[in-house]
């Protein structure tokens, strides 16, 4: 019985770890491409902060504030007249179109930061917009009769990220070597889950921002779709939020996998976020798609414009901000396509961010349904899990956090996890976490305890 | 003709840029750059010693001088002026771990205004 019970937990932890090591890590090509420190939009990379957050929202672009956007005169304003050669009269207009368009400002900074003016007008990147990220990683697991310490987990991959003249972005992460108990975002699509080249390309999307001039943005390709208020690369720790990483039966569903979608996406009133989207699965022959709203409430806005503060005033107000998101997902899936046993499932949850300066506490509540998810009895299942975190940033280095998480699920198993962790960042690209997760079940009298060790580079 | 062409583009950029704010004079290049002290008046020595000390935990102090010489923020370009300089000034009272206190904040902001104002000189 102990056996049966140490191994189900070992494999319970080890989905939920080592599935964890699918990450879109942070992209040093946009701090070389922004000449900006990585403790800009990250914490503890690759936890975002509010700011990591807007510039993903605004699709990896600072976004243009209102004022700067009046001051961004149309193409009459070039006043490129008179007559001769027309073809040189029209790349002049199209140069002065840009330079206005973009913003008049930018061949000064550009010549100011040793930029170069050709790649700015042509809308291309400075710098090659490349990088790459490694992982190591080592356990100790208790709950194993052999192998109790494993340093066999790696990985490495190839990202990729930036804009096209602000208005196409493009996300990449291509998986070129991964070693060990590594599933990288196992996909929900049958027949690629099956091929030896599906995990390779983890994800690659492009958002073709502001539509025709509205606030709507649409992302296409292979991608995490917005659910959670937190992507599963957006996390100091080494473990995944309990809230989209759960699988029910042998579903391998999980709410934070990369799927091929497509996605409208915007901000309204600047504190409002959406994200509606379609998921294509391969043998699909029904409606298949998700939503999600957020708001925040407090702090900078979506936008990353800052709130009006009095600075002669003391408020705590001043450094509390907290976001709240809601999402639900529907689909369907099997095992195969040749297989006639489908499950239709559900998932929706609500998630909050609560931030007080250095201190931050996330609640994460999701419930899913399966019609079918051993792909052969049809017996409906439901999950239900409640997670809460609580973060501390110790120094800019050091991040400290414990999360408690509750996962009663599709089989009546009710699993409870203490994580405990710290992340420590001696340089702003290197990432050292240790976290220990000590993980009880009902049905079983003794606890799994399991100590991860992790490593992590981007450069 | 061509030089008609390359006077033209010239001209272009030269209408498309904002003025040059040289006033601002500054010692040291890329990373050791920083404002020239002597023209930092007494009173606000504080607050340039209070910006030369913490404003560089987490950037250069070349993105400040960029910034004020230009009027362009580097990494953003959104325009630097006094709104922008409050902007920031918010942001690092906000940013965990900044270790800026509101006076710190209050006393850099009022000097990037200061040396905003001798970069619009003429």
């Amino acid at each position: 019985m102990r056996t049966h019970r140490n191994t189900f937990l070992a494999l319970f932890a080890a989905a939920i770890i080592f599935g964890s090591f699918s990450q879109a890590y942070a992209i040093p090509a946009f701090s070389r491409e922004h000449n900006t420190e990585c403790a800009t939009c990250h914490t503890i990379f690759p936890e975002l902060n509010e700011y990591g957050d807007a510039f993903l929202k605004n699709g990896f672009v600072w976004n243009k504030h209102k004022k700067v956007e009046e001051k961004a005169k149309p193409e009459k304003d070039a006043g490129i007249k008179g007559e001769g050669d027309p073809d040189m009269l029209l790349k002049l207009k199209e140069i002065a179109a840009v330079n206005t368009k973009t913003s008049s400002e930018e061949p000064q900074v550009a010549a100011a930061a040793g930029k170069n003016e050709a790649l700015l007008l042509a809308g291309l990147p400075q710098t090659v917009p490349l990088s790459i990220s490694g992982t190591l990683n080592a356990s100790y697991n208790d709950a194993l009769a052999y192998d109790k310490v494993d340093f066999s987990t790696r990985a490495v991959s190839l990202l990729s990220g930036g804009v096209l003249k602000d208005k196409i972005g493009f996300y990449l992460k291509y998986n070129l070597y991964a070693e060990g108990v590594f599933n990288p975002a196992a996909s929900n699509t049958p027949l690629n889950s099956n091929s030896p080249y599906a995990n390779d390309l983890e994800e690659f999307y492009l958002v073709w921002r502001n539509v025709l001039g509205t606030p709507l943005n649409l992302k296409a390709g292979r991608f995490r779709p917005q659910l959670s208020l937190w992507k599963k690369s957006n996390k100091a720790g080494i473990s995944d939020m309990p809230t989209t990483s759960y699988r029910a039966g042998s579903s391998n569903f999980t709410a934070d996998s990369a799927e091929d979608a497509i996605e409208a996406n915007g901000i309204l009133f600047n504190r409002l976020y959406f994200a509606v989207g379609g998921v294509d699965r391969n043998g699909q022959d029904t409606n298949e798609g998700y939503a999600h709203l957020s708001l925040k409430i407090g702090g900078s806005d979506f936008k990353a414009k800052e709130p009006e503060i009095d600075l002669d005033t003391e408020s705590i107000f001043d450094y509390i901000y907290l976001v709240i998101g809601g999402y639900g997902y529907s689909g369907r899936n099997s095992i195969s396509l040749s297989s006639t046993q489908r499950n239709n499932f559900y998932r929706t949850g609500v998630d909050l961010d609560l931030v007080i300066k250095s201190a931050r506490l996330k609640f994460g509540w999701a419930r899913g349904q399966d019609n079918n998810p051993d792909f052969s009895s049809h017996i409906q299942s439901e999950t239900n899990v409640y997670t809460a975190q609580a973060d501390l940033m110790l120094t800019t280095e050091l991040l400290a956090f414990f999360r408690y998480e509750y996962l009663q699920s599709w089989d009546g198993q009710i699993t409870r996890r203490y994580i405990p962790a710290l992340a420590f960042a001696p340089v702003q690209n290197t990432k050292v976490t240790l976290e220990y997760q000590h993980t009880t079940a009902n049905s079983y009298p003794d606890d799994n305890k399991m100590v991860l060790l992790g490593i992590r580079t981007a450069f | 003709m061509r030089i008609i062409i390359t006077l033209i583009i010239v001209a272009l950029f030269a209408s498309t840029s904002t003025p040059a704010h040289a006033k601002i004079k500054s010692v040291g290049k890329g990373d050791k750059m920083n404002f020239d002290p002597g023209q930092i008046p007494s009173d606000m020595k504080t607050a340039f010693e209070i910006m030369k000390v913490k404003c560089i935990q987490c950037h250069t102090q070349e993105r400040t001088v960029i910034a004020i010489q230009t009027g362009i923020a580097p990494v953003t370009g959104q325009p630097f002026d006094k709104q922008a300089t409050k902007a920031y000034g918010i942001k690092m009272l906000r940013k965990p771990k900044s270790n800026m206190s509101r006076d710190d904040v209050k006393l850099v902001v009022n000097l990037m205004n200061y040396l905003i104002d001798e970069a619009a000189k003429p």
